[in-house]
C-alpha cells in the first residue's frame, strides 16, 4: 500500500546538488548573534550582560512562560552587547551578541555523559527543556510542550518525521544517514517519556537508502515495536497532519477545535529535534548547534554545514562561495522558507536551510480563471481560490467561512496557480486581519 | 565579503518557486489543439470556412483590445483567450454564415459575455455560447433555420467545393427531427435522415447506419464548422485531459448521460397533420446523439471552460450531468432539433450554488 495523503504534489527537489556531500563543519565566526527569540511562543529574557564572560553552552537567555525555550551560548567568549539584532523574522530581535575567544570552554556539566536507563521521564523532561530543544524541521515549537501531553490524552505512537519534503534541502537526509543510531535512541526516548507504544520513523521514497539504514539501526539496537514507513515523494508530506494521515490514516482535528496530533494519539518529532533530544539527554548538550543546507543557483559550492546557532548567513555564504549575486536569501526551503534582508541574520535553532537564489517566481497577477489547480493540490482541502478571492476584496467573514484558519501555507496552491496569484501571501494577510478583529473582540 | 553585502534583496513572501503554467501557456495548448478541426473544416466546407474562422478570431481580438482599452485595463488580447472564445463561436456555427454574424457574434462574446461581466476569470457563461444563443436570436434566418446550412459533398470522398450555388440543396443534419405522416414511419424517416445528412444515398443497397455512424466520427456530414469532426475532437481532448486542462469527469459524465437518456427516453414525433405522438422507451439511436450533433465538442471543449464549471469533482460531475439531462430532453422533447449549448449555458447558471454545496470536506473536519 502506498502510504499517502490526499492533495499534494510533486515538486522536482534539487536534492542531488547536497544529498551526497559529506556534511563540512562551518567556520565559527569571531562574533555569534544568538536571538532570544528562536521559537515559537513567549521569547527569552537576557539572563547576561554586556561584558560578562559567557563559556560553551552556558544559557544566556530564560524561557519565560511553559510555551519557550532557553538559548545558549555556542561559544565561549565575553558578552559585547545584548541589543536589536537582524532576525529572519523580517525586523530586528533583542539578540545576545558574543565575541568569540576561540577556545569552546564548556560550561559546567555540559557534555557529560549519562545513562538515559537510568533517567526517569521527569528527568529526561527536565533536561530536554534546559537544553532549549525546539522542533528542528522548522515550526521550531519547544520539544518539551510536545513530549509532556496532558494525562487525558493518552499517546500510543510517536512519528519520527525524516520526510524532509522541502525541495533542495538535505540536512535531515544526511542526519539519517550519519547520526543513525543516536536519531533512533533519541526517537526511543521520545517514546518513552511519552508512553507510546509503537515508534515508527518516516521517510519518502526517495530516500530508501535512510530508510534501510533506520531499518538496520532498530535492529541493532533491538528496539521493539519499533518500524520504519516509507511514504510517498510528495510535497507536503513532512507536514505534521499529512505525515500523520499517510502513516497511520488518523486525521488530526482542525485547528478550530483546537485539534492536536496528541487528540489522535500521536506525537510527531523531526529527525534532527530526536537526535538533539538524544543529546541533551544522554551528553548534557544543549541545542547550539545544527545542519544546515546551504544551497540556491547563487551558490557555488553547496553543501550541508554543521553549523553553530547564531554563525550569520554571510560566514556560510563565504565558506560556500557565490557563483553569482544572489537576487533573494531564503531561510528554510523554497516552498515555505523566508526570505530575509540581509546576509548579517544569524542562524537559529530553525534554519534547515539557506538558500542564495538569482531567480525567484516572478509574473504579474491575473484574475482567477478558476481552473481548480489549487483545489486540486491543497492537501488541507480548502479552496485556496475563494480564500484568495475573499482577502483581495477583504471579505474576512467570508475567508473564516472558508476555513481559512485551516491553512498550513504549504505553498501549493500558489506554485500551481497559472495565474500567478500570491495566494499564500492573501491567506495570511486575512488571517492576520482575523486574528486583529478577534484580538479587539475579546477586548471589549 | 560577499557581493551579499551589497546587492539589495528582495523580499518576498513563500512560496519562491512556481510551475512554468501560465493562463496564456493554457489558452495557447488549447487554441493548437483545437487548429486540426479547423484545418478539416476548411478542406470539408471549402474557404468560406476559413472566412469564418478569419472574422470570428479577429473580430473577438480586436474586441478585447478595445474593452481592455476602454476600461483601462492591462491589454492581454494576445493571451489566447479572445483567440479561443473567437475560435470556438466560429466552431460552433455554420461554415458559410454571414460575415456579420462572425462579427457581430464574436464582438458581442467579448464584450458583453466576458467584459461587462469583469474579464476573463468573472464571466458567468461560456462567451462564445453566449454568442451563439445572440445570434441565433438575433438572425435566425441567416443562422440556424435558413438555408445557410452547408451540405456535404455528393461525392466521396469530398473535395474542396464551393458553397455557393449549393446553399438551396440544404441536407439534413443528422438531428433533423423529420415531420412524417404516422408514428409508425418514423424510425425509417430518421435512419434516411441519417444516411442523408452522411452524403450517402438511401438507395444505394451499401449504404448502412454502421458507415453512417463512421462518417460521423469523421466528420463526413454537414453541421457546425467545428462540430462535425469528432475524431480530432477526441483525440484533442484527450490530450488536454493528459495535460490537466480539462477534467475528464465533465465530457465523460456528459457523454454517458446523455447516451443513456437517448436510449432510454422516448422522442416526441412531428406530425404532418400538425399533431404529436411519442417513439418507444428504450429505442433512442444513441450514436446518432452522441455523434451527430454538437455534442462532442460542446462536451470537451465548452463544458469544460475553467471559468465556467464548477472546482470540485463532485461538482463537475453534478454539472456534467445536469449537462445531459437537459441536452437529451432539449433533444428528445423539446422543440429544438440541437440541446448542447443552452444546456451548458443553464449549468454554468448553476456553478456557483453547485459549488456551494460540493466544498470538499476539510483535512480535520471530523464529523460529531
Amino acid at each position: 500500500m502506498v502510504l499517502t495523503f490526499p492533495g499534494g504534489m510533486h515538486v522536482p527537489d534539487g536534492k542531488e546538488l547536497t544529498k551526497d556531500e559529506p556534511v563540512r563543519r562551518a567556520p565559527v565566526p569571531e562574533m555569534v548573534v544568538v536571538p532570544l527569540s528562536q521559537h515559537i511562543g513567549a521569547p527569552c529574557e537576557a539572563i547576561v550582560k554586556k561584558k560578562d564572560e559567557v563559556r560553551m553552552g552556558q544559557p544566556v537567555g530564560e524561557a519565560k512562560g511553559f510555551v519557550s525555550a532557553p538559548v545558549h551560548s555556542p561559544v565561549s567568549g565575553v558578552v559585547k552587547d545584548v541589543k536589536a539584532a537582524p532576525h529572519h523574522s523580517g525586523g530586528k530581535v533583542l539578540s545576545v551578541i558574543i565575541e568569540n575567544d576561540g577556545r569552546d570552554v564548556l560550561f559546567d556539566g555540559v557534555g557529560e555523559e549519562t545513562d538515559p536507563a537510568r533517567l526517569s521521564r521527569e528527568e529526561m523532561l527536565a533536561r530536554v527543556k534546559a537544553a532549549g530543544i525546539v522542533g528542528l524541521g522548522g515550526a521550531t515549537f519547544p520539544a518539551h510542550v510536545k513530549l509532556d501531553p496532558p494525562k487525558d490524552k493518552p499517546i500510543d505512537t510517536v512519528i519520527v518525521n525524516g520526510a524532509e519534503c522541502e525541495p533542495l534541502l538535505t540536512c535531515d537526509y544526511r542526519l539519517m544517514m550519519d547520526r543513525t543510531a543516536d536519531m533512533v535512541r533519541g526517537a526511543d526516548l521520545v517514546r518513552r517519556i511519552v508512553g507510546a507504544k509503537t515508534l515508527i520513523l518516516a521517510t519518502e521514497d526517495n530516500k530508501t537508502d535512510a530508510a534501510a539504514v533506520m531499518e538496520r539501526t532498530i535492529g541493532e539496537l533491538g528496539l521493539a515495536d519499533a518500524r520504519v514507513a516509507v511514504a510517498k515523494t510528495k510535497y507536503p508530506q513532512g507536514g505534521e497532519k499529512q505525515l500523520i494521515k499517510a502513516v497511520l490514516g488518523r486525521e488530526v482535528p482542525t485547528p478550530r477545535k483546537r485539534g492536536l496530533p496528541m487528540d489522535v494519539g500521536v506525537v510527531v518529532h523531526n529527525v534532527g529535534t530526536c537526535y538533539a533530544i538524544y543529546q541533551a539527554v544522554a551528553r548534557n548538550l544543549p541545542l547550539i548547534e545544527r545542519l544546515v543546507t546551504v544551497v540556491g543557483d547563487a551558490v557555488a559550492r553547496p553543501g550541508n554545514y554543521l553549523t553553530r546557532i547564531g554563525t550569520p548567513v554571510r560566514v556560510l555564504l563565504d565558506d560556500a562561495g557565490l557563483a553569482a549575486a544572489p537576487s533573494t536569501l531564503l531561510l528554510g526551503g523554497p516552498m515555505m522558507g523566508m526570505a530575509v534582508y540581509t546576509p548579517e541574520v544569524p542562524v537559529s535553532k530553525g534554519t534547515s536551510g539557506i538558500l542564495a537564489l538569482t531567480r525567484v517566481a516572478e509574473g504579474e497577477p491575473r484574475d482567477c480563471i478558476r481552473c481548480a489547480s489549487c483545489v486540486e493540490v491543497c492537501p488541507v482541502r480548502l479552496t485556496p481560490l475563494d480564500l484568495s478571492l475573499a482577502s483581495e476584496s477583504r471579505s474576512w467573514e467570508t475567508a473564516e467561512h472558508y476555513h481559512v484558519d485551516d491553512c498550513i501555507e504549504c505553498g501549493c496552491c500558489a506554485f500551481v496557480c497559472p495565474a500567478h496569484r500570491p495566494i499564500v501571501q492573501q491567506i495570511r494577510h486575512a488571517k492576520a486581519a482575523l486574528r486583529k478583529i478577534r484580538a479587539a473582540q475579546a477586548g471589549h | 565579503m560577499t557581493e551579499t553585502e551589497t546587492s539589495p534583496l528582495i523580499i518576498r513572501s513563500s512560496p519562491h518557486i512556481r510551475t512554468s503554467e501560465s493562463v496564456p501557456r493554457i489558452m495557447w495548448t488549447v487554441n493548437a489543439v483545437l487548429a486540426p478541426v479547423g484545418v478539416f473544416a476548411v478542406w470539408w466546407f471549402g474557404w468560406k470556412a476559413l472566412l469564418t474562422i478569419v472574422l470570428c478570431v479577429g473580430s473577438a481580438v480586436l474586441a478585447e483590445a478595445l474593452a481592455q482599452r476602454f476600461r483601462k485595463v492591462k491589454i492581454t488580447c494576445w493571451d489566447g483567450s479572445a483567440f479561443l472564445t473567437g475560435l470556438l463561436f466560429a466552431y460552433v456555427m455554420p461554415a458559410n454564415q454571414p460575415w456579420y454574424v462572425s462579427v457581430f457574434g464574436s464582438a458581442f462574446a467579448i464584450l458583453v459575455a466576458k467584459h461587462a461581466f469583469g474579464g476573463l476569470g468573472n464571466n458567468i457563461w461560456n462567451p462564445a455560447l453566449v454568442a451563439r444563443a445572440f445570434v441565433l436570436a438575433a438572425w435566425p434566418a441567416a443562422t440556424i433555420l435558413g438555408a445557410a446550412w452547408p451540405r456535404p459533398a455528393e461525392a466521396t470522398p469530398p473535395l474542396l467545393y464551393d458553397l455557393d450555388g449549393r446553399a438551396a440543396l440544404t441536407a439534413p443534419s443528422p438531428l433533423t427531427d423529420p415531420e412524417v405522416e404516422s408514428a409508425a414511419q418514423w424510425r425509417a424517416a430518421v435512419d434516411r435522415n441519417l444516411l442523408l445528412s452522411t452524403g450517402q444515398d438511401p438507395a444505394d443497397p451499401s449504404a448502412s447506419k454502421g458507415k453512417a455512424y463512421l462518417l460521423l466520427l469523421f466528420g463526413m456530414r454537414n453541421g457546425c464548422l467545428g462540430e462535425t469532426m469528432g475524431f480530432l475532437l477526441i483525440l484533442g481532448g484527450l490530450f488536454l485531459m493528459i495535460r490537466g486542462y480539462v477534467d475528464w469527469r465533465v465530457p465523460v459524465f456528459f457523454c454517458l448521460t446523455v447516451l443513456v437518456l437517448a436510449f432510454v427516453l422516448p422522442e416526441r414525433i412531428r406530425l404532418a397533420g400538425g399533431g404529436t405522438a411519442w417513439s418507444s422507451w428504450f429505442s433512442g439511436d444513441a450514436l446518432r446523439h452522441l455523434l451527430g450533433g454538437g455534442l462532442l465538442i460542446g462536451a470537451l471543449f465548452m463544458a469544460t471552460d475553467m471559468v465556467t464549471s464548477p472546482v470540485s469533482h463532485k461538482g463537475a460531475i453534478i454539472f456534467a450531468v445536469g449537462c445531459g439531462v437537459l441536452t437529451a430532453l432539449i433533444r428528445v422533447a423539446g422543440g429544438y432539433p440541437e440541446g448542447v449549448s443552452y444546456s451548458i449555458i443553464l449549468m454554468n447558471t448553476a456553478v456557483p450554488l453547485i459549488d456551494r454545496h460540493t466544498r470538499p470536506r476539510t483535512y480535520g473536519e471530523v464529523e460529531e
